[in-house]
């Protein structure tokens, strides 16, 4: 294995679970991660060989933000069966209040949520965050007070696991 | 909101405060304004929580590497030699750069910077060569393959030598054609292979401005393997996203022939 392949292969673990903070299920965050991994190698020419952790979440975050688009899903759009497991491990939590927060989570827009787990979840700066997505740092801030609010104010609704209708 | 000192406090520095922006006097300033601003504090609990949760839900420490990763990076690595046009664009970014930087290993080489340098640009520029020209789809070449005998002509006069194509069929290999590049500051010529299952491979010869010979080298960089060796007069490389032990039979074949 390359020099390139090998540390592709180190912070996978990380990749993936950042794919799972974006996603609705794993199927979904696992073909974020292979579709990262893919343009990964075409863009590989351009990774400076440095900090290719950071370097793989912007190609990440890019490609969530395409498939879904910056505001994120339109409700309902699919049914309760085609959207499998949640993506998220065992935990011993309330599983509504699990169910709660995810669905909480997917009415985020794509934009909000990416600021938000690369935060909380992969513990970056918000210089860093804002030197990863190319954005002034005044607009993470604003984006990550977004969230919280939206994420707030879907929490604090009480009928936010809607049952998906079939189509 | 502001703090007993009459300094604003906003929500973006309360966001700042929980996630750990703040330096260590302007944190105690706001754990003194959360003390007496229970609004504040309210919020700064209710975010916390929030961070708890997803923490709870995502947070967890990182997955092993799956036996199974290290096959997808194998195969998706494979891919490479169909890239798309986004990879050409990367391609283009690199060759520039990597010109530069061949031409300041030129200028250091003239400046008697050490004979190790016109073997050190060879495998450079072969593999961007490579990189930008056999993910063309359309144009992977300027003359192609039907018209063989014009092509090592035009070439073989630009590069100032006698060219041909040698013949690589017996490892599956054919002529898609070549093209003139720029090769270490003077004409090179490129000459495109492709076999069966569309691996491509190229062939790389410009002259060489040490006029000493090397023996036979392997580079490996990026996933490109690249086979080279000069004679007196000319440089000779060979690159494609191949295993080694292929490249190489391949590569016995023109060192053989040239």
């Amino acid at each position: 294995m390359s020099r390139f392949e090998q540390e592709l292969l180190s912070v996978l673990p990380q990749l993936r679970r950042y794919a799972r903070s974006l996603s609705r299920n794993s199927e979904e965050a696992e073909d974020l991660v292979q579709d990262c991994v893919e343009r990964a190698f075409s863009k590989r020419v351009t990774w400076r060989g440095v900090n290719l952790r950071a370097w793989l979440m912007t190609i990440l975050t890019n490609l969530n933000r395409d498939r879904i688009g910056a505001q994120g899903r339109t409700p309902d759009l699919i049914s309760m069966d085609e959207a499998g497991e949640p993506a998220v491990s065992e935990v011993e939590a309330d599983p509504l209040e699990r169910d709660r927060l995810a669905a909480a989570l997917d009415r985020l827009g794509a934009d909000q949520r990416a600021v938000l787990m690369l935060i909380v979840v992969e513990g970056y700066r918000y210089a860093e965050v804002a030197a990863m997505l190319e954005i002034p740092i005044g607009t993470v801030m604003s984006r990550l007070s977004r969230a919280r609010r939206n994420l707030a104010r879907s929490l604090e609704t009480d009928n936010i696991v809607e049952f998906r209708r079939s189509r | 909101m502001t703090d007993q000192s009459g300094k604003n406090i906003g929500d973006d520095e309360l966001h700042a405060y929980v996630d750990g922006e703040l330096d260590p006097g302007r944190r105690a300033e706001v754990e003194a304004f959360l003390a007496s601003d229970t609004e504040a504090a309210a919020l700064v609990a209710k975010w916390r929580a929030q961070n708890t949760a997803i923490r709870g839900m995502f947070g967890e420490a990182p997955l092993p590497e799956r036996a199974t990763d290290r096959m997808m990076i194998r195969k998706l690595g494979a891919r490479r030699s169909r890239w798309t046009s986004p990879a050409i664009a990367a391609g283009f970014a690199l060759f520039f750069l990597a010109g530069t930087g061949a031409g300041a290993l030129v200028t250091r080489m003239l400046d008697g910077g050490g004979e190790a340098a016109f073997a050190q640009v060879l495998p450079e520029a072969s593999k961007t060569n490579y990189l930008i020209y056999a993910s063309e789809v359309r144009h992977p070449v300027e003359v192609r393959a039907d018209e063989e005998e014009h092509l090592v002509n035009w070439l073989g006069a630009r590069v100032g030598r006698k060219l041909f194509a040698p013949d690589l069929s017996s490892k599956g290999f054919r002529l898609v054609g070549g093209r003139l590049v720029p090769f270490v500051d003077e004409p090179g010529a490129m000459l495109m292979y492709e076999n069966a299952g569309s691996d491509r491979l190229t062939v790389l010869i410009g002259s060489n401005p040490q006029h000493e010979g090397t023996g036979f080298r392997f580079a490996s960089q990026d996933g490109v393997s690249t086979f080279y060796w000069t004679d007196d007069s000319f440089g000779y490389a060979m690159s494609g996203a191949l295993d080694r032990e292929i490249l190489l039979g391949l590569a016995r074949i023109v060192y053989a022939q040239y």
